[in-house]
């Protein structure tokens, strides 16, 4: 568990490299992400007995599905259901879950792991390599469209058995009962970093459960909808539409039964929810408008913690309704993305060029920063004749007060340069349904990412193979120059050549702007009820995935004193293994904003965007 | 869900398969057709977004919605009339006034003002109340659990629901107090109790009939705002949901049970009319 600061770190092996970095970047997602620390004050506000009650946003989009997750209050829902072959740990490394190890061959095209035996689902049916495989050929079957699909085409033969010429996937093979060896067809170094975003890591369904299911209708299949039976700590009970979605302990858990008997995850508007944190009602709140954090500072019951964010808000324009360049660069240079982001996030961001943020070894300062100006975003306007009566749908998911605020500023000062944008938020099913699913859009603000991690998490996004719904490119942005420099990225673990890429391919990003990065969140905060007796002494395991996939296990218990991105790591652990709070409370919010203005996306032009995660757990 | 690349595959003949299968081959008219026998069979259609039928979704939201709004509705009426009547009593008292104060207050502040600011005083601060909800999550549902939840999101309702009511009945009591059978009544020595209740009261309902009938849809309908902020699941929360995600089979069901709801207040209200005043009759 050691912190990779440096870059000899990375020089001692290759499989060490690919461990460390992608663990390294998943620990940012959750250190940026998850942020709290623990408070044992019990909160007494409500006799809830040994239930934890985390907030959710009342816009919930019900699908729980694993290939099709794109929200915070979903990937929870997973987390806490179904388990994947690794976790990532709070340092950012891997640790095991369903895999109980695993190596990388030299050249990273060999992915091997070693199954966990005798770990069952809650129906008493042994989960087995059986089980896993067939959640990844589910995966790679069109009907599913799975947003997996693209990254999963890496595997050597996926391809060729997604368009239906192989009835089998070459590179995913059963070696025994317990190994699982999956070959990708060019080498890749961040083959894992998918963990953060769910991509390459997918939580393993039941097959007795789901092979007889319709997959083309998999989101409303009777399964899916009711997911009793999962491999997870918890099992789901019941998702009763804009209360709650509730869950049991699984007392069979592999990783040891959890102690809390009940979860809830309370779905509430964002001012309901500030009411519910500050009376005690719920427990956790992960995503908080920073004008909210900021008045809850002084609180007394509650704890506001900060963590440094990994993601990007941005802009996307569709791509193939507006393909000129120029559009997205006029809306870089027409936004005060420096205004924006003072009023909106209260200045707790920074703004990015490009969605290469990171970790340090690939981060750029000689990019464009599309430094406010109106006069040269009218010039491109008419260098490429826009039509100023045409209107643009700017859509978002209902809910984040962070893009809802800065809209209408976007919107007025596009109007300024010459470009009309209508407002058209969607609840958050409906959200994903058109601009993910079946992308019917013209533009779209989304926030989150876990960017930071590996520069190669940029490839779901802005990758041909990666095209929604088989992938993050929600724009449809196509750049086969850009999409040789990621096969090249991936192919590599010396950092020097790999920087060398990267910067090619911040360039091109932050010249073609396929999607605006507006700016990224600085921190994000969450908070806990008074801290006294906070860090029992114990450095027990347990894991869980934030928003952003990563997972915490086995924190030392001086670290959570201070820490804001323990508590949350505690929080879980204390869902999974659950001894030292059970029947105490503590009151956590916690919220995470990014906002990054990078420019990415194939064609958004400014972005900000501001977007806070809010992942409570 | 179909895989925009697959459906570009899936070319022409597959599209039109589709609509044939669809039903969106024929008529508008047609289709209407259609739609209203399946309304009859009691079948509202299925909702966009994840595919539930819309009759059973807004089923679900009915027993809740009652709940609120009967209890919202007759608590205010309760209080609201006793009021008017009071301040109709002794107009431009300082009762009156004072009465007349908290009516334009109570009316002109905001729901969500008065829900948020309950919420923090009640909930929050003295944690005498549930914020939002209907039952506390984690302990096995109960009556009086059922009915902390209810204080607030009632109590706001019918606190914009009784200044209505009382101003209706002042203005109309103060009417009936200036006719001649009211004089006559207390000519003729009756107990002003009863020349209040009988004879004034008895011929000031007609308005309040008319107030109440137009609020009787809300029954159905729901509070939009209300149950949004107490995060109540009634039909004023599915309604806003189906709005939000563009869902129209449901917004159509929404829309259909309140326009329902809003001819049978009609014709309850009319029938109402009769009842208190005989000389309304129908023949």
């Amino acid at each position: 568990m050691s912190k990779p600061t440096s870059l000899d770190r990375f020089n001692v092996s290759r499989r060490d490299l690919i461990k460390t970095s992608t663990g390294a970047a998943a620990g940012m997602a959750l250190a940026g992400g998850l942020a709290a620390s623990p408070s044992i004050d019990s909160v007494a506000a409500q006799d809830s007995g040994t239930a934890l009650q985390l907030g959710r946003e009342s816009e919930f989009a019900a699908i729980f599905a694993p290939y099709h997750i794109s929200t915070g209050g979903q990937t929870q829902v997973m987390d806490l259901i179904y388990s994947r072959l690794l976790k990532v740990r709070d340092d950012l490394s891997f640790e095991p879950d369903l895999a109980e190890s695993w190596e990388v061959n030299e050249d990273a095209t060999v992915y091997t792991f070693q199954i966990r035996e005798g770990v069952t689902w809650t129906d008493g049916e042994p989960l087995t390599i059986d089980d896993i495989i067939f959640t990844y050929k589910t995966a790679l079957i069109p009907e599913t469209a799975a947003s997996q699909a693209g990254k999963l085409r890496q595997i050597k033969g996926a391809t060729a058995f997604y368009d239906g010429e192989a009835d089998e996937i070459e590179g995913l093979e059963r070696v025994d009962d317990t190994t699982l060896r999956i070959t990708l067809e060019q080498p890749n170094v961040a083959f894992l970093t998918g963990t953060a975003g769910s991509s390459t890591l997918i939580w393993v369904l039941p097959e007795h459960i789901f092979s007889g299911v319709d997959l083309a209708n998999i989101d409303q299949a009777p399964e899916s909808l009711a997911p009793t039976v999962g491999s997870g700590a918890y099992q789901f009970v019941e998702y009763v539409p804009d209360q709650y979605v509730s869950f049991t302990a699984n007392p069979n858990y592999h990783l040891g039964a959890p102690k809390i008997e009940q979860v809830f995850l309370r779905l509430a508007e964002p001012a309901t929810q500030l009411a519910q944190l500050e009376s005690g009602e719920i427990h956790l709140l992960s995503r908080m408008a920073p004008k909210e954090a900021a008045r809850l500072e002084g609180n007394e019951t509650v704890t506001v913690i900060s963590t440094q964010g990994v993601g990007v808000f941005q802009t996307a324009v569709n791509n193939e309704r507006f393909p000129d360049k120029r559009l997205r660069q006029a809306m870089m240079y027409g936004t005060d993305r420096n205004a924006l982001l003072e009023a909106v996030l209260l200045g707790q961001g920074e703004l990015v060029f490009s969605t290469v943020i990171g970790p340090e070894w690939a981060v750029f300062d000689d990019l464009n920063t599309y430094d406010f100006d109106p006069e040269k975003a009218r010039a491109l306007l008419e260098e490429m004749a826009w039509d100023s009566e045409q209107s643009i749908e700017l859509t978002w998911s209902k809910g984040s007060q962070t893009v809802e605020l800065a809209a209408p500023v976007f919107q007025q000062q596009m109007a300024d340069i010459g470009i009309k944008i209508e407002l058209a938020p969607f609840e958050s099913a409906a959200y994903v349904d058109k601009v993910v699913n079946d992308p019917d859009f013209d533009m779209a603000w989304f926030g989150g990412g876990s960017y930071r991690l590996d520069p190669d998490v940029s490839s779901n996004y802005y990758m041909t193979v990666n095209w929604t719904p088989n992938g993050g490119n929600t724009t449809h942005y196509s750049n086969e120059e850009l999409d040789q420099l990621f096969l090249d990225g991936r192919a590599t673990s010396d950092i020097d050549t790999r920087r060398e890429i990267y910067h090619q391919v911040a360039l091109i990003l932050n010249e073609d702007v396929p999607t605006s990065s507006g700016g990224r969140t600085i921190r994000s905060s969450g908070s806990i009820a008074s801290c006294r007796d906070c860090c029992p002494d114990r450095t027990s395991t347990s894991g869980g995935t934030s928003r952003t996939g990563a997972s915490p296990n086995s924190f030392p218990a001086t670290r959570c004193r201070h820490s804001g991105g323990s508590a949350l790591i505690s929080l879980v652990q204390t869902l999974r293994s659950g001894q030292p709070w059970v029947g105490t409370f503590f009151v956590v919010s916690l919220y995470r904003f990014q906002c990054s203005f990078s420019s990415r996306s194939s064609h958004l032009p400014w972005s900000i965007w501001p977007r806070e995660i809010r992942s409570r757990r | 869900m179909i895989n925009p690349a697959t459906r570009g595959e899936l070319g022409p003949e597959w599209v039109e398969e589709r609509k044939k299968a669809l039903g969106l081959d024929r008529p508008m008219i047609y289709r209407y057709g259609i739609w209203l026998k399946e309304l009859l069979s009691g079948n509202l259609g299925y909702s966009l977004v994840g595919g539930q039928p819309v009759a059973e979704q807004i089923g679900a939201r009915i027993g809740p919605t009652l709940l609120l709004m009967v209890s919202a509705i007759t608590l205010g009426t309760v209080i609201g009339i006793p009021l008017g009547v009071y301040s109709a009593l002794r107009p431009n008292s300082w009762t009156d006034y004072l009465l007349t104060i908290f009516g334009f207050l109570a009316i002109s502040t905001p729901v969500f003002f008065l829900g948020l600011a309950s919420m923090y005083v009640f909930a929050v601060n003295l944690k005498w109340l549930p914020t939002s909800g209907m039952r506390t999550l984690g302990i096995p549902a109960s009556t009086t659990d059922l009915i902390k939840h209810m204080i607030m999101p009632v109590s706001v309702l019918a606190l914009v629901h009784i200044p209505l009511v009382m101003r209706y009945t002042r203005a109309s009591m103060i009417e009936s107090f200036r006719q001649d059978y009211v004089t006559t009544a207390r000519a003729k020595g009756l107990r002003e109790r009863a020349v209040v209740i009988w004879h004034a009261f008895r011929n000031a309902l007609i308005p309040l009939i008319t107030i109440i009938g137009l609020s009787l849809p809300e029954l159905l309908s729901g509070a939009v705002i209300t149950e949004t902020i107490f995060q109540w699941p009634g039909m004023g929360l599915l309604a806003m949901r189906a709005v939000n995600a563009r869902d129209y089979p449901l917004v159509l069901g929404v829309i259909l049970v309140t326009a329902c709801m809003v001819l049978i207040s009609n014709l309850i209200a009319d029938l109402c009319y009769a009842v208190a005043d005989p000389r309304i009759r129908y023949r």
